[in-house]
């Protein structure tokens, strides 16, 4: 029987071809402005460390000017999203989280041993602790992370991305060989796989679509060779801080690290915060932290909330493509409905040989399945070619999300399908409703 | 006043309405389109329904084939009390009691003489093969045999009228009720859609017929005339 | 206007199609409203002026190697070396540069102890020439000269050494009379600094952000282990000039140099977010007007074949031909003004949502006529031809049977 009403359905289609065509083509149109921005607002706002986001915490202390607060956000004063050395490092030590990690920022003039001086590129590089790769799921290629003996050392050892391996080595399994950075010979130990977390939530929020950098090195061999720069990353400072060498930026209440720790389980969040807490009024009793004491920890969820990471921009034009959607839904009921008064005389027919109402909502249903199936089919194909476009107009973030999943690609189809389906009960309703005696009168 | 039509048995009863009448209420208005009536008929009867414009031959064969509700009476098809019954029962018993032949064929245009022939049994639990075997019967019946995949634009009229017939006739129906099967058709092509509808009445297929031609109605046997809502028999040796 | 009545009373009656050509309209207008508004609020924000010579500008960032005397040292020698050029007619160090998305900001308040703050502005803080270099307006009282300068490892803002404003700051600060700020002290966060001067325009380096022409310029050399220079080209050609500075910065053999960008570059830069939104919301109002008129083209098309008897017969009983044109361009333009007070209502309640939850500005009333105009003349095009097309039935229709 279903088949039946498929075949009624395309030759009903066929029969009205501008109708079901601008029917088709408006639902197509509608579907792909939604999924185009549904797309991109999706991609934007997935959890970037699957099963883990709930444990891994980024920690934020009152370590400001005791004058003047840091910033105001919400009308209601807030603290810095960074730390001092002073304040990382101490933590770091006492190891108090399942694993934690200091996040820094760094860039030079970077090169493989073998290319010549000339070759040297300026690249960012990331400064950080050996657990920042298991806590953060980065899967690795070649080689391992780095041990905590390298950690405590600054050992002069280097992960790279794989792309990175790419521009150096060529993607061969470059374990061994030797990048100059900065001047500086450094080991390679490890190359990553492929590693895209969008959003990148443990930086600051202009770079949250952007590529990961493409050099890891263990914090504390920053620090050993006295590595600063300020203008590829950020430092707060306060009371006239002198940042003209990273000896004296360590010793300020300058703030530019970021922390996160990974805890056992969410529910040692309050143990957690607890211990800083603690900690902060240790440096208040040594004359630190005069400020009144907001230390708080974020998981990942509420820090890209915090961090606005997020772009407004993205979820208005969600609404405003899903009000279009609407509207081009309005007018296909509209042309439904039309197209379903036409057919008031096959309907009469058909119910006076036998089919009941339900027969005949069946047969149009089946009608604004094929509707919507197609409609969705085209929208794919328009939403596909949208965010071809969209990823050309906004070549500033990250290609990756522009791009569709299996699942979005179903989802597509199928919210086309249910749109039409929804917006097609009342017009087969009232096709229902048609009279057969009226229809069949031939005086 | 009740008007009794007597009933001319030939047969099982298979159409016995009881004071039924038809009348519609609009806001402002009561018309009564039907005057309370009692109707008998037997199966294998040919009967012919006569009578002016607007007098309500169209509301009665609307009541007659469950297509509309009467409003006062009781109304027995094959013996089943229809009234109140539900829409999908409704449809059913038209489905398979009644078959429906209208002035202007009424095929539809995209489907061809087979599909449109097999449309009936589509809203019936056949298989495929069942449908097939009943259509070839149904277009051997009026003549049509070797034309299903035509499209019904591709027909004369009288040939377009065969196919409603077949149509009709594919269900297996109890009885046929046939709106001015000839109205838009020439006197010849007319003149053989009356000869196979007689035959069909011949085979034991009951029709009704509605017609405005008196020569047809005297084909038929029995005649029975609706003026201003009522019904009323007539004598065909008297018109005759 | 005789037509008027009937057409209401038939519309009544058939209620679902103008209905919901109704809702397809307000919906409509509700969203172009909205995207009316944002495209127009974008294009202020691409269009933002910089107050600066862009086309005459390039910048870098360099680093500086050594003891902090000798980092000093080296960029006072450098930059003496690039002002000295042919092709160089001013070089300044920067704390941070326009367009580069990086730099510094303060809470600005009017008295030290006030709770909350009147605004938040960009920092610009280097050498007393930065004004020229820029190519800014000074517009009320006086500029940086060389014995303002000073040569500090920070901000250097602990010394009221004054700052010059931009003139949309000063009018936040001061709303009645703008220019009563000269003189007078603002406080960037615990600062105080006296106000020395007013330009006209300068654009801050997050382009993003809606205090981006709020800007607070300093003079002093902030020397950290990176600066930032910015170039003022003299004659026309910027590649020369880069070239130039290049080798005159590269003589240094630790040095190592990020960013080398002409101003107009960082610009697009700095805009692409926007254009790239200012061009999807175009696509959003065009695609709108579109699908409202294929939908009055639709139903308007639609409705005239099932009334094809009806027209027939008006004809047949002495309708004109204008007259049916015009019956349909009635009937269209109630349905449309419908619409459009159904849509003002829901654009109005959008709008405090879009407020409410994004923080967007409310759109101004003038918006709602514009919306209106757009959608009222798209549906008077769209029933048109439909129009035309009934207009055109013959009065035989009346008597065929259908």
């Amino acid at each position: 029987m279903l088949l039946y009403y498929f075949k009624l359905a395309m030759l009903s289609i066929r029969k009205t071809p501008l109708l079901s065509f601008l029917m088709i083509a408006t639902i197509a149109i509608g579907i792909a402005a939604t999924m185009i921005t549904y797309t991109v607002n999706y991609m934007m706002t997935q959890d970037p460390v699957p099963g883990k986001s709930d444990r891994l915490f980024t920690v934020h202390l009152s370590s400001w000017d005791p004058n003047v607060g840091y910033r105001m956000k919400d009308g209601k004063e807030d603290i810095p999203i960074f730390m001092t050395y002073q304040d990382a490092t101490n933590l770091y030590t006492d190891q108090r989280a399942h694993k934690q990690t200091i996040i820094s920022f760094h860039k030079a003039m970077v090169r493989s041993a073998a290319q010549p001086r000339g070759q040297a590129t300026m690249t960012y590089l990331r400064p950080t602790t050996h657990e920042f790769f298991s806590m953060l799921n980065v899967p690795f290629l070649y080689g391992s992370p780095w041990d905590a003996s390298d950690d405590s050392q600054g050992s002069q050892i280097v992960v790279l991305s794989k792309k990175k391996n790419e521009q150096l080595f060529q993607g061969e399994n470059s374990l061994g060989r030797e990048v100059v950075i900065g001047g500086l010979i450094y080991r390679v130990v490890g190359v990553l796989d492929e590693w895209l977390p969008l959003p990148r939530f443990y930086t600051e929020r202009s770079d949250s679509y952007s590529e990961p950098r493409g050099l890891f090195v263990p914090f504390q061999s920053s620090i050993n060779n006295d590595w600063l720069s300020g203008t590829d990353g950020s430092v707060y400072c306060w009371g006239g801080a002198d940042l003209i060498d990273l000896n004296a930026l360590k010793a300020s209440e300058c703030v530019w690290l970021f922390y996160w720790v990974e805890l056992a389980s969410a529910e040692l969040r309050d143990d957690y915060l607890a211990y800083i807490n603690r900690y902060a009024q240790e440096q208040k009793a040594l004359g630190r932290f005069q400020r009144e004491q907001m230390n708080r920890v974020m998981n990942v969820a509420e820090f890209i909330e915090y961090n606005e990471v997020v772009n407004k921009d993205g979820r208005i034009a969600v609404w405003l493509a899903m009000a279009f959607l609407i509207a081009c839904l309005l007018n296909t009921m509209s042309l439904m409905m039309t197209k379903f008064h036409g057919k008031g005389a096959e309907v009469g027919l058909r119910r006076a040989v036998g089919a009941s109402k339900v027969d005949i909502a069946r047969q149009f249903f089946c009608e604004t399945v094929i509707i919507g199936l197609a409609g969705g089919a085209i929208g794919l194909v328009l939403a596909l070619l949208g965010l071809y476009v969209t990823s050309e107009v906004y070549s500033h973030l990250h290609a990756g999300l522009m791009e569709m999943n299996l699942s979005l690609m179903l989802l597509t189809i199928g919210s086309s399908v249910l749109a039409s389906t929804v917006f097609g009960l009342y017009p087969i309703y009232k096709a229902c409703q048609i009279q057969p005696s009226s229809q069949l009168k031939s005086l | 006043m009740l008007q009794t039509i007597s009933e001319n048995a030939k047969g099982y009863n298979m159409l016995k309405m009881r004071g039924v009448a038809k009348s519609f209420v609009t806001k402002t208005v009561e018309t009564q389109a039907l005057q309370p009536f009692d109707l008998d008929i037997s199966q294998g009867e040919f009967v012919a329904i006569v009578g002016p414009s607007g007098s309500g031959k169209t509301t009665f064969l609307n009541i007659a084939g469950l297509l509309e509700a009467h409003s006062e009476g009781q109304y027995y098809l094959d013996g089943k009390d229809i009234t109140g019954l539900s829409d999908r029962s409704k449809s059913s018993l038209r489905n398979q009691k009644i078959g429906f032949i209208f002035q202007s064929f009424n095929l539809i245009p995209e489907l061809n003489l087979f599909d449109n022939i097999e449309m009936p049994l589509r809203y019936r639990t056949f298989s495929r093969k069942v449908r097939a075997q009943r259509v070839m019967e149904a277009l051997e019946k009026v003549g049509l045999a070797g034309r299903k995949s035509h499209y019904p634009q591709q027909l004369s009229g009288g040939q377009q009228q065969r196919v409603a017939i077949a149509r009709a006739l594919a269900g297996s129906p109890s009885f046929l009720l046939a709106d001015e099967p000839t109205g838009n058709l020439d006197s010849k092509m007319a003149d053989g859609i009356m000869a196979l509808l007689k035959d069909i009445n011949q085979q034991g297929t009951s029709i009704l017929m509605v017609t405005h031609d008196m020569d047809q109605a005297r084909q038929a046997g029995r005649v029975v005339e609706i003026r201003d809502g009522y019904l009323t028999e007539q004598q065909l040796a008297l018109t005759a | 206007m005789k037509d008027l009545q009937p057409i209401i009373k038939s519309l009544l009656r058939a209620k679902t199609a103008p209905l919901l050509l109704m809702l397809q309209i307000a919906v409509t207008f509700t969203i172009l409203v909205n995207a009316v508004f944002m495209l127009l609020q974008k294009s202020d924000e691409i269009n933002v002026p910089s107050g600066l010579a862009e086309n005459e500008l390039f910048w870098f960032q360099m680093s500086l190697h050594g003891t902090r005397e000798e980092k000093k040292t080296s960029l006072f020698r450098d930059l003496d070396a690039i002002k000295a050029l042919d092709s160089v007619s001013g070089a300044v160090a920067l704390s941070s540069i326009p367009f580069s998305e990086r730099g510094a900001g303060h809470e600005i308040r009017l008295e030290r102890d006030a709770v909350g703050y009147v605004t938040k502005a960009a920092f610009y803080s280097g050498s007393y020439q930065s004004l020229e270099t820029m190519g800014l307006e000074l517009i009320a009282g006086e500029g940086f000269t060389i014995n303002d300068e000073r040569r500090l490892y920070n901000f250097g803002l602990d010394v009221p050494s004054g700052v010059i404003i931009t003139k949309v700051l000063a009018e936040q600060l001061y709303p009645d009379d703008w220019r009563q700020v000269i003189g007078e002290t603002i406080f960037l966060d615990e600062d105080a600094q006296p106000v020395r001067g007013v330009v006209e325009h300068l654009i801050g380096p997050w382009s993003f952000w809606k205090n981006r022409s709020f800007n607070v310029l300093f003079s002093n050399v902030f020397i950290t282990p990176e600066v930032s220079i910015l170039v003022r080209i003299q004659g026309d050609n910027i590649d020369k000039s880069m070239q130039d500075v290049m080798d005159v910065v590269m003589q240094e053999p630790r040095r190592t140099v990020d960013h080398l960008e002409v101003m107009t570059d960082s610009r697009e830069k700095a805009y692409r977010a926007q254009v790239a939104a200012y061009s999807t919301l175009k696509a959003v109002v065009l695609g709108l007007a579109l699908i409202t008129m294929l939908g009055v083209f639709g139903q308007t098309r639609f409705a005239i074949l099932k009334r094809r008897k009806q027209i027939g017969t008006r004809r047949a009983l002495g309708a004109s031909q204008i007259a049916i044109v015009r019956y349909y361009v009635i009937e269209n333009a109630v349905i449309n003004l419908c619409g459009i007070v159904l849509g003002v209502v829901l654009a109005v309640v959008a709008n405090n949502l879009l407020v409410a939850h994004f923080q967007l500005e409310p759109v101004p009333g003038l918006y709602l006529v514009y919306g209106g105009v757009i959608i009222f003349l798209a549906g008077f095009l769209a029933v048109l031809q439909p129009a035309i097309r009934a207009a055109s039935i013959s009065p035989a229709e009346a008597t065929r049977s259908v």
